[in-house]
């Protein structure tokens, strides 16, 4: 599930659980700046094979943002 | 006049292992750190150097800060810990937010480059890893160890290849000197041993198949090795007021460039520059125990080393003890002359010139004492340490030990 993936990965940058993540965390809450988000995306475009585009990237608050955003560009790249 | 420079700290990591009481005590014993390269690839003809070899970087660092450090960064890194350590200067504390910090590399993060070129021209990946700037800049290791030990004045970072640490340190004094700062930790890292830099150096014809012979009739050529030295340096005032132990003072500084031939070597240049450091010293070349030697084993270098040292120390240049080091921790390029001066410190520290390992008899044309062998007991009042660069670029720094600078 996109949600979980989005998870494990944040956990695993954190060095942190996934229970103690939610989807309205707020990424500067848990620690994570720019160069952290952008860190976390790369693992998660690498493993979806998705590319977030540069502008994207300022829309990035909280933790349903990223996952938002990946479901939007999965949708897109169906068939 | 600008006040005495000193020195207050050392640090260093090379082949001959993590530390400055390591290095010291092989340099003494005339241990050598060239060993067979192995674990590269298999197509590179340079099969010796000196590597460190079982380091763990977890071992020091946390798994936070490994992303952003190169391997360059992480030497830079543990040498600058130890020299602030030996300072008796805390990391985080006010000295260090007031110091500058200048750190000379000749190669950068390569590690990180080739890493990420290889992704993408023999992977054919496309897409690269967001650090991948940050930490193979030529002036990450001088980032992450201002980060690292809170040094908030000037920092950065200098190259000339070979003589990049010799520069740096130079920098340093010279910011003291003007008032700038107190105190400046500078020093040299490099970590060369990476695919493409082996294939370069190998297409350059200069490393020798075996091991390092400065100054000796079958020397082959040079061998690369890896590191960082870095060095305290501080104000006499501020040395004294803060009752620091001062290891030697930093005496003078001489810089020149052969605005010649690109690899080879100029005597009139190299000769400046030895003569440049001895005027700023205000020392008469006579005063001059000891020289630790650029002495990369390449039949140009260590010909043109002597004949320069003929030419600026006349009938002394055979009173001289002069010692490659280079013949234990190999040329480990912006590092080298970081790691030659901690050295030269200890040389006048403790009055023993560390031997020219690996030496199987003189070379014609050099006819000088090149301490063979055996490291000497003998009083060292004034050393100098030199570096001689590719391109031309030649950076030589006179010493004075701290109880014959205050006499």
């Amino acid at each position: 599930m996109l949600q979980d993936a989005v998870f494990k990965e944040i956990s695993a940058y954190l060095k942190c659980q996934p229970e103690a993540i939610s989807l309205d965390t707020r990424l500067d809450e848990l620690g994570i700046d720019s160069l952290g988000a952008i860190t976390i995306m790369y693992e998660l475009e690498d493993r979806l094979d998705v590319e977030i585009p540069n502008e994207a990237f300022d829309s990035l608050k909280i933790v349903n943002d990223i996952v938002s955003q990946l479901e939007q560009l999965l949708e897109n790249k169906k068939p | 006049m600008p006040g005495r420079v000193v020195i207050t700290g050392l640090g260093c990591v090379s082949g001959l292992g993590i530390g400055v009481a390591a290095f010291w005590e092989a340099l003494c014993r005339g241990d050598s750190s060239i060993r067979p390269l192995t674990g590269i690839a298999d197509d590179i003809k340079i099969n010796m150097g000196s590597r460190l070899e079982g380091f763990e970087p977890e071992q020091h660092f946390t798994r936070d800060a490994l992303p952003l450090l190169d391997r360059f960064s992480q030497f830079a890194i543990l040498a600058a810990r130890e020299a602030i350590e030996d300072a008796g200067l805390a990391a985080g504390g006010e000295a260090l937010a007031q110091a500058a910090s200048v750190i000379g590399t000749g190669c950068g993060g390569k590690q990180t480059d080739e890493e990420t070129y290889a992704m993408l021209y023999k992977e054919q990946r496309t897409r690269v890893h967001p650090l991948t700037i940050p930490r193979g800049m030529p002036s990450a290791a001088a980032s992450m160890v201002s980060q690292q030990m809170g040094i908030k004045g000037p920092v950065f970072s200098v190259t000339s290849a070979c003589a990049s640490g010799a520069h740096a340190i130079i920098q340093g004094r010279m910011m003291i000197q003007s008032g700038l700062v107190d105190v400046a930790l500078v020093g040299g890292a490099d970590a060369p041993f990476t695919y493409g830099l082996l294939k370069s150096w190998e297409a350059l014809r200069v490393v020798s198949n075996d091991t390092c012979r400065p100054f000796s009739s079958d020397r082959s050529g040079m061998i690369l090795g890896e590191g960082a030295g870095m060095l305290v340096l501080e104000s006499e005032r501020h040395a004294r007021q803060r009752g620091a132990r001062i290891h030697a003072e930093l005496a003078g500084c001489g810089m020149s460039s052969d605005a010649g031939h690109i690899t080879r070597p100029d005597i009139n240049g190299i000769s400046r520059a030895i003569t440049a450091a001895l005027e700023d010293a205000a020392q008469p070349a006579e005063s001059v125990d000891y020289i630790n030697a650029h002495g990369t084993g390449t039949v140009a270098n260590d010909l043109a080393e002597t004949e320069a040292l003929h030419r600026v120390f006349g009938k002394h240049a055979g009173s001289l003890g002069i010692s490659s080091t280079k013949s234990m921790h190999g040329h480990a390029l912006g590092a080298a002359s970081a790691l030659e001066l901690v050295a030269t410190v200890l040389a006048v520290a403790n009055n023993r010139m560390p031997p020219t390992a690996n030496f199987t008899g003189p070379g014609e044309g050099c006819d000088l004492d090149y301490v063979p062998n055996l490291a000497r007991q003998k009083q060292v009042d004034v050393a100098l340490s030199n570096a001689f660069a590719f391109g031309g670029l030649n950076a030589v720094i006179a010493l004075k030990s701290w109880g014959a600078a205050v006499d």
